[in-house]
């Protein structure tokens, strides 16, 4: 037994627990409490399967926001579960259990955790871990390079996409090979043998898509290759901001502000506060910008930009939240977030490209439109990801002091 | 900079991405009528590309477009792809959204407070938007993405129902969780497929799948199959899963109700073609696999059931609720049957049943927004009072029942013929027969309290509904009458879309 599963196995069997304790522990500020806990320790799961920016995302919204909305919520349904005379109910039983199995029997074809012959380390995501989607297996396109392509730039990379995968499986020096890819002590191979795209289109983007300015490839993927999805993942959390608007917003005219207390003799925690909210939105800011380069982007950096604002809230009064983001600026900026991602992907459709084919950006550094188009879109994720936030928290308080 | 921008080329993303951009933009139109106008200049944007999108899919020589988003290789990035069925599909979903935005404009002023039409016309763009997403991807993930959309403003508009009372967010909340469920197994199974395919291309997934070494009794396939099936089920409502939809559409808005009668549902059995026969293939869902024993066995028992709960209810609204999980059960027994005939009466019959409910919830909604309650003594003797409304009913009603000269009628042709052709499926047939009947009684209850009743109370004093529900209302019924007597058009679609999807020529 390594490391590894050791760590997991101690893990899991502490998500585990927490998980039943939710279910069990009859006061809901308790439990609300413990869903912090619950999502902190899959972070660190998501740590040991070396997937950070997924942990950093459970840490930031499971860990940090979603607990403080659902402790929000407790404000008014009470602090206590409603006492159930009945409290199991043997339909549901029984059907979560068969659920519950049917998952368990899935997983016995499933390919063996972590092992490098499984198809989804073979086929199709080597590319997309190299970034050699766009320009394959570095062959020029049959499309002319465009004025002022510097070809020589790109040499560079054509190392990179050599040595076929292996027929059998079982090849056990190929699978080496890759569990020293998976390390990253070698670059990840790409097929060698390539079906041929449906249109000769793709070959404007540079040999590794990027030009080199997207270390992180999980926002490769989030971003461009399926930026699409974002961009509707980020409409996810806009159409939640404005369903909640809909459905539990007061007319306007009793006005927005029923001010709740303020921590106005809470020296220390003003003092706290006041020296960390610029330091929380700096961090948000570098988050949303250097998703490019390491963990994180606009989902984790517009949370953590929501949690400054709510801090402020919090121990200044929403009157002073007021003074700085009025309600109708902040209903106005969660539309402004998906409009800058889908605006983006127009103007790329609009100078003759593909909706958001960023390499239309800049035609002459057709990898640096990549990396300029995601930054756009990062900053437009963040920016509804942290007013949809700053919205709902409101909502909450609104009803609150009411 | 717009000399290199080319519409038609792009049709398939424009479809999605004007309702996305328009949706969000109908915020920043006032309090006024700018927000329904301007819902309404978007939803006709959309059908105007849907029908140009339709003209284009049946002159292409492939018999699809097919759309690389951020001109990534489609096996790799998300893939738009529009073929017959799905063309149609999307037609019809843009061309009810269209006429039911038309409609809404007097009755959401009425059930809707004023300050909020602004976020509710955004949200109702957005669910067309998510609607039409599903229907023109052709990336299984994208599917789910588009899903959380449609399903998330569909909660927050049945919720807005009646002035926001306990029934409609009940009703909401129920939805709320069942359909969260569903979309949590739509995601497990997608979640299995791409482990065992590495791919998320629905023809890429086909493929891969069709070279896995015995994939009948690859234990991961069978519980991603399982899994699809019930998120499929509790999204198009198939008995016994469609316990969300009576209430959730009895108690919604009245425009909402007509806009999801049409269309929702019959997304969600998009999204089963899809998976059943794109993804999975006819010969592992239908041969290898007993799918069809089971949605026949569903569809059927709903049609039954539902039909005879339809014709105890005394609401409207809710009766056309549980005639619809009845109508829902012809689309899937239809399917089910795997032939031509019965995919095609399938495909046709989700075009037709739009039609034809959309316009009778569009006619209870007018009763509504008179008397403010449809029930059935509401209805009484209004076949004079309201005649248009109620002929409108009324003929909603035959096509139901699959009276000849309406489209329910070519529909349950072509189910009936399949059923036929089908071994051993004949009892289908005979269920679509007793089905009819039973749509026989429920609309004659309420034509007996419309025109052989006298009214009583208020509604001895109405009139007719505002001109601008009584002209959508008459443009799907009209589709629906027209459609039935001419079926050329409907017809050799459906014909074309199930050869396609059951792997014949396009």
């Amino acid at each position: 037994m390594n490391a590894v599963v050791l760590i997991d196995t101690l893990l899991l069997l502490l998500v585990t627990a927490t998980a039943v304790a939710i279910i069990e522990v009859r006061s809901l500020y308790a439990s609300s409490i413990l869903t912090g806990i619950y999502s902190l320790l899959m972070a660190l799961v998501w740590v040991n399967m070396h997937s950070m920016d997924v942990s950093f995302t459970e840490a930031a919204v499971g860990g940090g926001i979603s607990t403080i909305l659902l402790i929000g919520t407790l404000v008014h349904v009470g602090r206590e579960e409603k006492p159930i005379k009945k409290r199991l109910h043997v339909p549901a039983l029984i059907f979560t259990a068969l659920t519950g199995a049917a998952l368990i029997y899935g997983t016995l074809d499933m390919p063996r955790f972590g092992d490098p012959a499984a198809p989804i380390h073979h086929y199709r995501v080597p590319e997309m871990m190299a970034q050699t989607v766009g320009f394959v297996n570095g062959t020029p396109g049959k499309q002319k390079p465009p004025e002022g392509f510097d070809v020589e730039r790109y040499r560079r990379f054509d190392g990179r996409v050599t040595g076929p995968i292996p027929d059998d499986p079982k090849d056990t020096a190929w699978r080496e090979r890759s569990i020293l890819q998976t390390e990253g002590l070698i670059v990840p191979q790409v097929r060698a043998a390539h079906e041929p795209h449906a249109e000769p289109g793709h070959h404007l983007h540079p040999p590794d898509d990027f030009n080199g300015h997207v270390p992180n490839s999980v926002t490769s993927l989030l971003a461009a290759y399926r930026g699409y999805d974002t961009m509707f993942e980020t409409t996810v959390i806009f159409t939640a901001g404005v369903s909640l608007i809909l459905l539990l917003r007061r007319p306007r005219r009793e006005g927005y502000l029923q001010p709740g207390a303020v921590m106005s003799d809470q020296v220390i925690l003003r003092v706290v506060a006041k020296l960390s909210i610029p330091f929380i939105l700096l961090f948000g800011f570098y988050v949303i910008t250097h998703g490019e380069l390491g963990p994180g982007g606009g989902f984790q950096g517009g949370v953590v930009l929501a949690t400054a604002f709510i801090l402020y809230a919090l121990i200044f009064g929403r009157a002073a939240l007021y003074r700085v983001v009025p309600p109708p600026v902040s209903d106005m900026l969660t539309g402004v977030g998906v409009l800058i991602y889908s605006g983006t992907g127009a103007v790329c459709m609009l100078l003759g490209g593909k909706f958001l084919d960023y390499s239309m950006l800049n035609p002459a550094l057709p990898g640096d439109g990549e990396s300029l188009g995601m930054t756009l879109v990062e900053y437009g994720v963040g920016i509804t990801v942290s007013m949809v936030m700053l919205t709902i928290f409101n909502q909450l308080a609104e009803e609150r002091s009411t | 900079m717009l000399d290199a921008f080319e519409i038609v080329p792009n049709l398939p993303v424009l479809v999605v991405t004007t309702p996305l951009i328009g949706g969000i933009l109908t915020i920043a139109m006032g309090r006024g009528k700018g927000p329904w106008a301007w819902a309404t200049l978007i939803t006709g944007l959309v059908f105007y590309f849907t029908v140009l999108l339709m003209q284009q899919v049946l002159a292409a020589k492939t018999g699809f477009i097919s759309y690389e988003l951020g001109n990534w290789p489609r096996q790799w990035g998300i893939e738009y792809r529009v073929d017959a069925l799905n063309a149609f599909i999307l037609l019809t979903v843009a061309g009810v959204a269209f006429v039911t935005t038309l409609y809404a404009q007097k009755s959401v002023e009425k059930e809707i407070p004023q300050d909020r039409h602004n976020f509710f016309y955004a949200v109702w763009v957005l669910a067309v938007c998510g609607l039409l997403g599903i229907t023109v991807t052709g990336d299984a993930f994208n599917v789910y993405v588009l899903l959380e959309i449609s399903s998330l403003t569909v909660y927050a508009l049945i919720a807005m129902g009646k002035d926001m009372n306990r029934q409609a967010l009940t009703a909401s909340l129920r939805y709320l969780i069942l359909g969260s469920v569903g979309a949590s197994f739509i995601l497990l199974g997608i979640g299995y497929l791409m482990m065992v395919t590495g791919t998320l291309n629905m023809e890429d997934m086909h493929d891969r799948l069709a070279a896995l070494p015995d994939a009948v009794h690859n234990r991961t396939v069978l519980v991603a199959f399982a899994f699809l099936l019930c998120g499929l089920g509790l999204k198009m409502a198939l008995f016994p899963l469609h316990m969300w939809l009576p209430k959730a559409y009895t108690y919604a808005p009245s425009a909402v109700s007509a806009l999801l009668s049409a269309t929702a549902t019959k997304v969600g059995i998009y999204m089963a073609f899809r998976f059943l026969f794109t993804i999975f293939g006819v010969g592992f869902s239908f041969v290898a696999m007993p799918a069809n024993v089971v949605l026949s066995v569903a569809a059927c028992a709903g049609i039954l059931v539902t039909g005879v709960t339809a014709v105890r209810q005394t609401n409207l609204k809710r009766m056309l609720a549980y005639s619809s999980v009845g109508q829902l059960g012809y689309i899937v027994a239809g399917f089910a049957l795997a032939n031509v005939h019965g995919v095609a009466g399938s495909v046709i019959h989700i075009f037709n049943h739009a039609m034809m409910k959309g316009g009778m919830f569009m006619a209870a909604g007018a009763i509504m927004y008179r008397l403010g309650r449809c029930d059935l003594r509401a209805v009484r003797g209004l076949g004079k009072r309201m005649p248009l409304t109620m002929a409108a009913f009324v003929a909603g009603g035959l096509g139901l029942v699959g009276f000849p000269l309406t489209a329910g009628f070519i529909s349950k042709w072509y189910l009936v013929q399949g059923a036929l052709e089908a071994p051993h499926m004949w009892p289908v047939a005979a269920v679509v027969l007793v089905g009819s009947l039973l749509a026989v009684a429920y609309t004659w209850r309420v034509v007996e309290a419309a025109y052989f009743q006298e009214p009583e109370g208020d509604s001895a004093l109405v009139t007719e509904a505002p001109l601008s529900m009584v002209a959508p209302m008459w443009i799907l019924i009209g589709a629906s009458v027209y459609f039935g007597v001419s079926a050329t058009f409907t017809g050799e679609i459906s014909m074309r879309a199930a050869k396609s999807l059951l792997g014949g020529a396009p």
